[in-house]
């Protein structure tokens, strides 16, 4: 049992792997980048899962169909992922994207490591804990909306449908999580509860893995260890990534769009590839939550901002031909279901002109969602009746000082420029939310800063000073 | 070490109560759900929602909450649940319904077909 339930996920998990590989196409080595390619598969394998589970579910009305492209799929994967290496000298070779400077000797990056490991460690027994504790989820939304629209989707056969009758059930959320459960469990032939509880805990181990490897490569073993430090010592992550909800994959997803893109921009060739992966990573996003579309539309606008003003119209045109590439294919699936599937979002639906006009001219709002943004950065992460964890890293960042890379300038305008625009989008849809405010406030605002807790670690660390002694020659103050 | 919380929490036990009245409804479909909860608690919207998530991919219709037609638990061969905390069934269910009793699990659970007045 225990291998089938592996297997189930270990196909999405491949599929995702060799996706990258040969997306990714121009590299001398499957072996390189190891670990990071190995926690993108994750996050990418189970948003292909999920589109040709619902693909599969549209088209013929039943998952088993799903199951039977996947396999295809991968084993069409595997044939090409041989072909294109076929005789390629297999030597992990990092040279080409960053820069191997020696550091010097110095106690902090094992002091770091033996953290991290620690941390790492302490993180696995109580995800396995609350698992144990709380198999069906922790909070009501993972049974009242996620794990059960995956029963709706793996028990309904052609009736998977139906769940749109029940209210609550927010039958307009996107289905990447839901179907990646229902594929897992129709591989299987039963619906335990393991295969959700471990899609929760390889998002969150693989958001970990994704931020402490590429922090690695762009910046510093220590910096990376320093990042998954940070993400591991925050409680209501980890807590919140068992949860079973979708704010945390979430958070994989708004990450991954920023380590590719970067990984693209640190790239000292032209890698195409790597833009249709970011296109395909933000596409995964608005796939997963609503919140995502927001995210997608600063991406877009991010992407079109830094490009346009650094490099030209003409780089920017060529860019987005492989961005849409990756990112097209998602776009589809999410117009399919949004526009004959999914009813009009809570959010949407409550507006009408007067009452939005009155909420987005009423100043007093924007100070209540103000003060809830401080208040909830302030003691951000369930430390509780302690200080939050922001401002910690504003301390720490006073410090230690901004060093940025001058390769990292333009990547690293683009995640801030990116971090900003969601939040100002999330701050935007609280003034003018129908519902009552303060009870929004108090029921959303904390998964909202989860969702941008990875990605906000990883930009802070391309911005602030490495902790070991050695500085970068091309660090600049 | 004591591990006796395992297969302890409120859905497994929830699934655990109603695993028999799963095993007789039909694969999918609609039907009413009634209990003895007062009003709009948060206790009446857990208990409806474990239920759902029990029973799915049968859509559980309770007129207490948007979304449900207030008239279909009156509607002729309708299978109903019945969740009641107390030892005598709800009066209301034969009052107010033309209801025979199809199984009584003996654990606060009923499961009625509604007939023709």
């Amino acid at each position: 049992m225990i291998f089938l339930i592996l297997l189930a996920l270990l196909i999405p998990v491949m599929i995702g792997f060799n996706s990258i590989s040969v997306i990714w196409r121009d590299r001398p080595s499957i072996r390189m980048l190891l670990v990071m390619k190995s926690c993108l598969a994750v996050g990418l394998g189970f948003g292909i899962s999920s589109c040709i589970s619902f693909v599969s579910l549209v088209v013929f009305g039943e998952l088993a169909p799903g199951s039977i492209i996947e396999t295809a799929l991968l084993i069409v994967l595997m044939i090409t992922l041989v072909y294109t290496f076929k005789g390629r000298n297999d030597s992990p070779d990092l040279a080409s994207y960053g820069y191997n400077v020696p550091v010097a000797p110095s106690k902090t990056p094992w002091s770091l490591a033996i953290g991290f490991w620690t941390a790492l460690v302490l993180a696995l027994v109580t995800a396995l804990f609350l698992a144990l504790k709380s198999p069906h989820g922790i909070g009501w939304d993972a049974w009242t909306i996620w794990n059960l629209r995956a029963r709706f989707l793996f028990r309904g056969g052609a009736h998977w449908t139906d769940a749109a009758a029940i209210f609550w059930v927010k039958p307009d959320y996107p289905l990447l999580i839901p179907a990646t459960i229902a594929q897992a469990w129709t591989y299987l032939g039963n619906d335990t509860v393991i295969i959700p509880v471990l899609v929760a805990m390889l998002f969150t181990f693989a958001t970990v893995g994704l931020t402490v490897s590429s922090l690695s490569i762009f910046r510093s073993k220590s910096q990376g260890y320093l990042g998954g430090l940070i993400l591991l010592g925050t409680p209501f992550f980890i807590k919140h990534g068992m949860s079973q909800y979708a704010d945390v994959p979430l958070g994989f997803f708004f990450l991954a769009t920023m380590v590719l893109f970067t990984l693209h921009e640190r790239a000292r060739k032209a890698t195409p590839g790597l833009l249709t992966l970011t296109g395909m990573a933000a596409g995964f996003s608005a796939w997963i939550k609503n919140e995502g579309l927001l995210f997608l539309v600063a991406a877009i606008a991010s992407h079109g901002a830094v490009i346009i003003a650094l490099k030209g119209w003409k780089t920017y045109l060529r860019q987005m031909l492989s961005f849409a590439l990756g990112l097209l294919p998602v776009l589809i699936i999410i117009a399919y279901f949004k526009i004959t599937l999914a009813p009009s979002n809570d959010l949407l639906s409550g507006q009408d002109f007067q009452g939005t006009l009155g909420r987005l001219t009423d100043l007093s709002r924007y100070w209540v969602v103000f003060k809830a943004f401080v208040r909830g950065s302030f003691y951000f992460g369930e430390w509780y009746h302690l200080i939050g964890i922001p401002p910690i890293l504003g301390v720490y960042l006073l410090g230690v000082g901004v060093k940025t890379n001058a390769e990292d300038r333009l990547p690293t305008l683009y995640a801030l420029l990116v971090l900003s625009l969601t939040l100002t989008g999330y701050f935007l849809v609280y003034v003018a939310t129908p519902h009552d405010l303060l009870w929004h406030l108090r029921y959303s605002l904390d998964r909202l800063l989860l969702q941008l807790w990875p990605s906000f670690i990883f930009t802070y660390l391309l911005i602030v000073g490495r902790p070991d002694p050695v500085s970068l020659p091309t660090e600049h103050a | 070490m004591d591990l006796s919380f395992i297969g302890n929490d409120e859905v497994t036990l929830h699934e655990k109560r109603f695993a028999s009245v799963r095993d007789l409804l039909p694969p999918y479909g609609v039907i009413g759900y009634i209990d003895d909860n007062s009003g709009q608690t948060v206790a009446r919207f857990k208990e409806y929602f474990l239920t759902q998530y029990t029973v799915a991919p049968v859509v559980l219709a309770d007129p207490n909450f948007s979304g449900t037609d207030s008239e279909f638990l009156m509607r002729e061969d309708v299978l109903i649940i019945s969740n009641v905390h107390h030892s005598t069934p709800d009066s209301r269910i034969f009052t107010d319904r033309h209801v025979t009793l199809l199984k009584d699990f003996g654990n606060g659970l009923q499961l009625y077909r509604s007939e023709r007045r």
